[in-house]
């Protein structure tokens, strides 16, 4: 036995034999014996899984226990979230036992104040269909909807009556949204979703089911206050009688993906955002920001996409030959449900009309590493009363740095201290670039456009991430 | 407190009769009940031999080095002595086993039954037992002075398994290791069948506790101990559950009685001051004394995972800990 098995086999054993201590008996890895106190007590059973010390144990009370939420489908009380697991929580065996102690009193007790878990669908037998995403069900309640696959989902379309004779082609089905507010218990099968469903919806899906022709049951429910719901699939048994099981779905609305985008997505969307170069970091720069929530982005550059250039770029293959705002403009349009609007411009801005791109936008952002547009920009933007967030990578990627200009408050961060200029043979050369061809890495460009995001966003809604910048030096 | 349950498990695995003891042991009972069932001199006795002894109530441990075959003679002359029916056996049995390799008689003539050595089976050896029926059901066996002494082994054998299912199936486990401690501590008398039947009567008396098999084992042994005690201050004798009004005798000397109640009180102590210790490495050594080597020569009681064989706890017993996280970043992440 090596040390860590050693290690796996002394944990499970000192486990197992704390437990013991405490009235449990043990059946190899499956121990049973009582929580709580007097006429509360109940007999569970600890069952150690094989990642165990790793996994929490799986501990299921009597087949007798009410059932109630934060069970898992076999039964076993869920006790540790993904977000509650560091530190391995359940080998201390008092904890582990107060908290199935705590369960078994919560769920006695309903869960009151719970957390609004969304995950009805858990009680279910679980199908293995398609993913089946929709969009808001407002509308859609008690009607009958029609549902299309497109690649590899099945998507909810609307409204849509099943037709009575015409056949269904293959890649259409129908389904039904119903609603069963906000369960006490979990429903697990179709004859506890019948006590939930109004009277009418059940006759309805049952005489659809019994047509062949219907396959999908959309139901809404809610779980403290918090509205959500799961899609099953339906059918009906050799005996005529009707079945149901999960199927993996997911919400696809509006307020589902900005979810994501963010605590102040919302609050970003009436910002205008100027970024000047859109080279490797502008293109993340604008990606980034346009996944924040930012409303519009002016992205500008002269420059065009080359073959080499996608190793850092953020555009795909299809753009070489195209300008870099344009494709910048592309990818941002490509992603789901976008809602930034992007204005390609390919001039940097002369002296004269630097003054108007500051006043046409929230915020202005370097990230054209040329020394003389970053001086026409700062010194617009000191002179202007404006703010200038200026970004860069240096030696080679080794340094990272984003500066607030004019520092919202203290001194601007000090300039970077170089090391010895490369030598001749560490320069690399490209036909069609006049400068040698930077040997930055794609993650030091990522870093430093998201550094830059972080300050934007912070300019944006008046809390900046620091007084003039952050420098990052990986030397 | 010290459960050591795995520990436990370990042990009776290690104590339970061997691959080779559990194919031998039915092969020379087989050998001696066929012996017998055919003898034309045996047939008026109406021979329907069953096993009988530790064996047959499963409590037999490693080694195992006898079987009794309880030789029911059902057609049998109340008039017949009981050392008559020995001669009778000891012919029989003699005439077929012979002696060994070495020259060795195999058979010999014992005070209330006939031994049957199977040195091909590593020291095995067989007791027969004639049995005749009493009128009120109970069975009589030999005697050394020639008479007939009444027993009840089968019933002995239902009271084992009643008491087992009692104690939800610890209680023949506790047996074993009862039996494995008293081989441990005593060199001979009094033997397993004594350690079994005062382990019994224990049980009945409730004094055995049924929280958990290891406090089975350590009020076994307490149990044990009193009743050497009060059979040596008070002379009170051991009841015969499987023959209600009689009691049991074991053959033992005033010395071996003495010397047991010593050893079994030092063991007494010593099983309960291992299940009140904390520490898990130091009460597993003392169980390791308690229940030393099996008939193989192997330690019975195991060390738990992550202790050294001298009850101190390795480094890899403290790897896997709760509390402290051990990524920096600690808890609530997002990736």
């Amino acid at each position: 036995m090596t040390a860590w098995e050693e290690a796996i086999e002394a944990s499970i054993f000192t486990f197992i034999e704390e437990l013991e201590r405490r009235g449990f008996r043990a059946e190899g890895n499956a121990l049973g014996g009582m929580v709580g106190e007097g006429d509360a007590a109940v007999r569970v059973r600890i069952d150690l899984p094989d990642a165990f010390p790793y996994a929490p144990p799986v501990v299921s009370p009597p087949a007798t226990f009410p059932r109630s939420w934060h069970r898992e489908r076999s039964g076993a009380m869920c006790l540790y979230p993904a977000d509650g697991r560091d530190g391995l929580p359940w080998l201390d065996v008092e904890q582990f036992l107060a908290l199935v102690a705590r369960w078994i009193a919560e769920s006695r007790s309903g869960w009151p104040g719970d957390f609004p878990d969304l995950d009805l669908e858990r009680y279910f037998e679980q199908a293995d269909n398609p993913l089946v995403v929709y969009g808001d069900l407002d509308a859609l309640n008690n009607k009958f909807v029609q549902l299309r696959c497109e690649g590899g989902v099945l998507r909810l379309k609307g409204p849509g009556s099943i037709p009575k004779k015409k056949r269904i082609g293959r890649n259409r089905a129908f389904g039904y949204v119903t609603s069963i507010g906000e369960p006490n218990v979990p429903p697990t099968n179709w004859d506890d979703l019948t006590a939930a469903i109004p009277a009418h919806d059940v006759k309805r899906i049952q005489t659809a089911v019994a047509d062949g022709r219907f396959n999908y049951l959309i139901v809404r429910y809610s779980r403290s206050r918090v509205d959500a719901a799961m899609v099953l699939g339906v059918w009906k048994d050799e005996a005529g009688g009707l079945c149901v099981a999960s199927v993996r779905s997911a919400s696809e609305s509006l307020a589902t993906l900005t979810m994501r985008a963010g605590a102040n997505g919302n609050a970003l969307a009436e910002s205008r955002v100027a970024v000047v170069g859109v080279g490797a970091i502008g293109s993340f720069v604008c990606d980034l920001l346009a996944r924040a929530g930012i409303g519009a982005i002016t992205a500008i550059d002269p420059d065009i996409v080359r073959p080499g250039n996608l190793i850092r770029h953020a555009a795909d293959a299809e753009s070489v030959g195209a300008t870099k705002p344009r494709a910048v403009k592309d990818l941002v349009g490509s992603r789901p449900y976008n809602s930034t609007a992007v204005t390609v411009a390919t001039d940097i801005p002369s002296p004269r009309e630097v003054m108007t791109l500051f006043a046409g936008h929230d915020l202005v952002i370097d990230a054209t590493a040329a020394g003389d547009a970053t001086h026409l920009l700062a010194q617009a933007a000191i002179a202007g009363g404006h703010r200038l967030l200026s970004v860069c990578v240096q030696e080679e990627g080794k340094v990272v740095r984003v500066d607030v200009v004019p520092p919202v408050d203290g001194k601007p961060i000090p300039a970077t201290v170089f090391g010895p200029p490369p030598t001749r043979e560490e320069l690399r050369f490209e036909a069609g670039c006049g400068d040698p061809v930077s040997q930055t890495p794609a993650f030091a460009v990522v870093e430093a456009a998201a550094l830059t995001v972080r300050h934007a966003v912070g300019l944006l809604l008046g809390s900046p991430a620091s007084g003039a910048g952050t420098s990052r030096d990986y030397r | 407190m010290a459960i050591l349950s795995s520990q436990f498990n370990k042990a009776l695995e290690s104590i339970e009769p061997s691959t080779d003891d559990k194919a031998n042991a039915p092969e020379a009972h087989k050998a001696v009940r066929a012996t017998l069932t055919s003898a034309d001199e045996l047939k008026d006795l109406g021979l329907n031999p069953v096993l009988i002894g530790s064996y047959k109530r499963d409590v037999s441990i490693r080694r195992v080095t006898d079987v009794d075959v309880f030789c029911r003679m059902d057609d049998i002359d109340a008039d017949v002595a009981g050392d008559t029916v020995l001669d009778q056996f000891f012919k029989v049995l003699d005439a077929e086993f012979g002696t060994d390799d070495d020259g060795n008689k195999r058979v010999k003539r014992q005070a209330r039954s006939i031994t049957v050595d199977f040195p091909e089976f590593d020291g095995l050896h067989v007791d027969a037992v004639p049995a005749r029926k009493r009128a009120d059901l109970y069975w009589e066996i030999p005697t050394s002075d020639g008479g007939w002494q009444t027993t009840n082994p089968e019933k002995q054998t239902e009271l084992k398994t009643a008491m087992n299912d009692t104690f939800a199936g610890d209680y023949v486990p506790i047996v074993k290791l009862v039996r494995q401690t008293r081989r441990t501590i005593l060199s001979s008398r009094p033997g397993g069948l004594f350690a079994e039947l005062a382990l019994y009567d224990a049980c009945v008396n409730q004094k055995v506790s049924m929280e958990n098999r290891t406090l089975g084992y350590v009020t076994a042994l307490e149990s044990i101990a009193d009743y050497l005690d009060n059979k040596i201050v008070y002379g009170r004798e051991l009841p015969d559950h499987s023959m209600p009004g009689h009691t049991l005798s074991f053959r033992a000397t005033d010395n071996q009685w003495e010397a047991a109640r010593e050893k079994l009180q030092a063991a007494a102590t010593k099983a309960r001051d291992a299940y009140e210790e904390e520490d898990a490495g130091k009460a597993a050594l003392k169980f390791r004394e308690l229940l030393g080597e099996n008939g193989d020569g192997d330690l019975v009681f195991p060390m738990p995972p992550g202790y050294n064989e001298d009850g101190t706890k390795r480094t890899a017993a403290t790897l896997i800990t709760p509390g402290e996280s051990k990524v920096p970043a600690g808890d609530r992440r997002f990736a």
